[in-house]
């Protein structure tokens, strides 16, 4: 009854959804579940690729797989072992078409034994798109989709959209995210992340921009149901 | 020997024939030979080099091949089912029986149907012969008698004295027959006559059952050959059909049938193929990660395959599991059983990408020891057996772009120092200045891994902050991207 309750509401704060981490402690404060919520979409426009993995990282740490779709055969795993992810846990599919990546893309999303999909997919039509994020709501499983800058204005049905803005940095790998979207937070606010190489962790930088607090945020805005796109 | 000389019945026969296999100690050795051979001098068990020096020129060797020759003892033995309703075969080994050469009929009760034994052998040997083999055959009171009257010369078979016959019948090991050899002793009537009580201690164990197995002192049971279940279900359309919905519909009930039987033996499928006889025929194979016998996941399976155009009227379709195994039993778990649901469900989801997308498109990554970031990561196929194995855990080399490009895409970069940095470089016809530069990293790869490579790596970023990954080609100084810090 409480599950076909929370069916009909749709995702509330709080309450039994699962809370994943973004992998950035600094990300997490903006949003106001405190993390991405298992089972939904996280857009991450104009790069990032790196900072999703961290997050693919806290949702598959419960043994579960990660799915990495790649159509054009530039994810490099070398390099996603040195972001700290277990190649043991990765499963890398190469689809050769459009459709068959959608196909992929649905069925892994779908899959409760999937910790979380990873997939750089610059084009999605608008109901491919609704059709994924209802798959991921039926699995539970997290959806991160690297997409290019450009679709920002455009209609999503990812609740988290993260805006990546690679900074001229001094010494460490930096780059600035600005939350494009997700209801019930500061839509607009921005952070600089930077990689930490002997922790291997995304850390806050030094002269971020001053942010609201967790707390401010949490009691900001009620969670609203979303209406249409 | 026999199965190669049926296979090529229009060889010479008086041509030397040898087959040879490795023996871990001596080398190449013969295992057999032909009558042609070994009237030259080759004896089974010589070093394969003496055995080809005798034969000359005209001699021809040939591997041993001891799947092939049990293969085509199991064709034998089935033709033989016709005989005897309990055939097995023998093995010259003691145990473990790995090397079956001859084969066993339990014709106890039989012989009057076919007019009396003498002509069931009869009939058996002729149709052996029609097969192009030369068999020896024999019918004894026990298996240890048979096997001796069929191996002994003729003249003695004949009298069916057990007592005249020589020692190499008693299926002995060859150190054995030497040693009683040496004592002068050639004949399983002599043999008798020693005193039973030394022979455990002088010739081992083996003798005294062997000599008890020929007399039928001690029991001796048929290892029963038996074919390898077949799960296969087909179906012959009236008409032939063209109309997916249908055969659609024929191939389900197959799998409901397949599926039951699998399931009756405990089995599950680990491969199916489906062939839809048409012009041309359409043959759909899948691959399952974990046996199954599942219809709702075998139609899943299959159906995402038949998506494809049919080829035209079908009248037969044919479903097979060429390869089954035993299904696990999992015990159901009362509280906490999501766990195992998930890897379940898990597994299911890698059947269902291998069967649509092909077993080249679902991949497991592992890191190699290969310094070239080209090789650095090697993508075999996500298969069960993968899994199981893991390997001495790699570190990764720290510094590499996630995106990389396959093949290395060439750029005009420029820099100030010759052999230096890049300064700025040009992609997608905009200019990108390097604000800041880490390197370089020599990666050259070894002379033997065909054309060499050496390269001068950089870590460059732009003044908008964004990172790539640079090398300089040293042969030719030419500068290529090789990936995006994304």
């Amino acid at each position: 009854m409480r599950q076909a309750l929370d069916k009909l509401c749709g995702p509330r704060a709080g309450g039994e959804v699962e809370i994943l981490s973004t992998g950035a402690p600094v990300l997490d404060r903006c949003l106001p579940l405190g993390g991405l919520r298992a089972g939904s979409l996280v857009e991450y426009l104009g790069g990032g690729g790196s900072l999703a993995l961290a997050a693919a990282r806290v949702a598959c740490q419960s043994g579960r797989a990660l799915v990495i779709v790649d159509r054009a055969g530039r994810f490099y795993a070398s390099a996603a072992a040195s972001l700290g992810l277990d190649l043991a846990q990765l499963v890398l599919v190469r689809p050769a078409t459009a459709a068959d990546e959608l196909w992929t893309l649905t069925e892994a999303l779908r899959c409760p034994g999937i910790g979380a999909v990873w997939c750089v997919c610059p084009r999605l039509a608008q109901r491919d798109f609704r059709r994924l994020q209802l798959a991921a709501e039926t699995g539970g499983t997290l959806g991160l989709l690297m997409r290019p800058a450009k679709v920002r204005s455009r209609p999503t049905w990812a609740e988290v959209q993260w805006l990546i803005e690679p900074q001229p940095a001094r010494e460490r790998w930096r780059m600035r995210v600005e939350l494009v979207r997700c209801r019930g937070a500061h839509e607009g606010q921005s952070v600089l992340v930077e990689w930490d190489e002997t922790s291997g962790t995304w850390q806050e930088a030094d002269h971020a921009n001053s942010l609201p607090s967790s707390a401010e945020l949490a009691g900001a805005a009620p969670a609203r149901r979303r209406t249409a796109t | 020997m026999q199965r190669l000389l049926v296979a090529e019945r229009q060889r010479d026969p008086h041509q030397p024939l040898l087959l040879h296999a490795r023996d871990s100690r001596r080398g190449q050795l013969v295992t057999a030979c032909n009558a042609a051979a070994r009237r030259r001098g080759a004896r089974a068990g010589m070093p394969l080099a003496e055995a080809t020096a005798l034969l000359g020129d005209y001699g021809q060797t040939a591997p041993a091949d001891p799947v092939a020759d049990l293969a085509a003892l199991a064709q034998l033995a089935e033709r033989c089912e016709r005989y005897s309703p309990h055939v097995g075969w023998e093995t010259t080994d003691p145990a473990p029986p790995q090397n079956p050469r001859s084969l066993l009929l339990d014709i106890t009760g039989i012989g009057r149907l076919f007019g009396g034994e003498e002509l069931l052998l009869a009939e058996i040997q002729e149709e052996f012969e029609q097969l192009g083999y030369a068999p020896r055959i024999a019918i004894g009171a026990t298996i240890g008698e048979a096997w001796a009257v069929a191996l002994a010369p003729r003249e003695q078979a004949a009298t069916r004295d057990l007592a005249a016959l020589p020692i190499t019948t008693l299926r002995l090991p060859d150190e054995t027959i030497d040693l009683l050899a040496q004592l002068g002793i050639t004949t399983v009537g002599e043999l008798c006559g020693l005193p039973r009580a030394s022979f455990k201690a002088r010739f081992g164990e083996v003798l005294l059952r062997r000599l008890d197995q020929l007399t039928g002192q001690a029991a001796e049971t048929i290892l029963a050959y038996r074919l390898p279940p077949e799960f296969v279900a087909e179906r012959v359309l009236e008409y032939p059909a063209d109309s997916r919905p249908l055969v659609e519909k024929v191939v389900a009930s197959l799998i409901e049938r397949l599926a039951s039987d699998l399931a009756a033996r405990r089995h599950g499928a680990m491969q199916l193929v489906c062939r839809l006889a048409g012009r041309p025929p359409l043959v759909l194979e899948v691959g399952l990660f974990r046996p199954s016998a599942d219809p709702r996941h075998l139609r899943q399976l299959v159906e995402m395959q038949l998506e494809q155009p049919l080829p035209g009227p079908i009248g037969r379709i044919t479903l097979s599991a060429p390869l089954v195994a035993p299904l696990e039993n999992r015990q159901q778990e009362l509280f906490g059983g999501s766990r195992h649901e998930a890897e379940r469900q898990f597994e299911l989801l890698v059947d269902r990408l291998h069967s649509r997308l092909g077993a080249a498109a679902v991949l497991r990554a592992q890191l190699t020891a290969d310094p070239l970031p080209e090789r650095a990561v090697e993508e075999v196929p996500y298969l069960p057996a993968s899994r199981s194995r893991s390997k001495a855990q790699r570190l990764p080399r720290p510094g590499r772009p996630l995106l990389l490009c396959s093949p290395p895409e060439a750029l005009d970069a420029s820099s100030v120092v010759p052999d230096g940095p890049p300064v700025a470089f040009w992609r997608e016809r905009e200019q990108e200045r390097v604000a800041r530069w880490w390197g370089p990293e020599r990666i050259e790869s070894g002379w033997w891994r065909g054309p060499s490579v050496r390269r001068d790596y950089y870590r460059v970023e732009t003044e908008t902050g964004r990172r790539y990954w640079l090398f300089r080609d040293l042969f030719d100084g030419r500068w290529f991207l090789h990936g995006e810090f994304d």
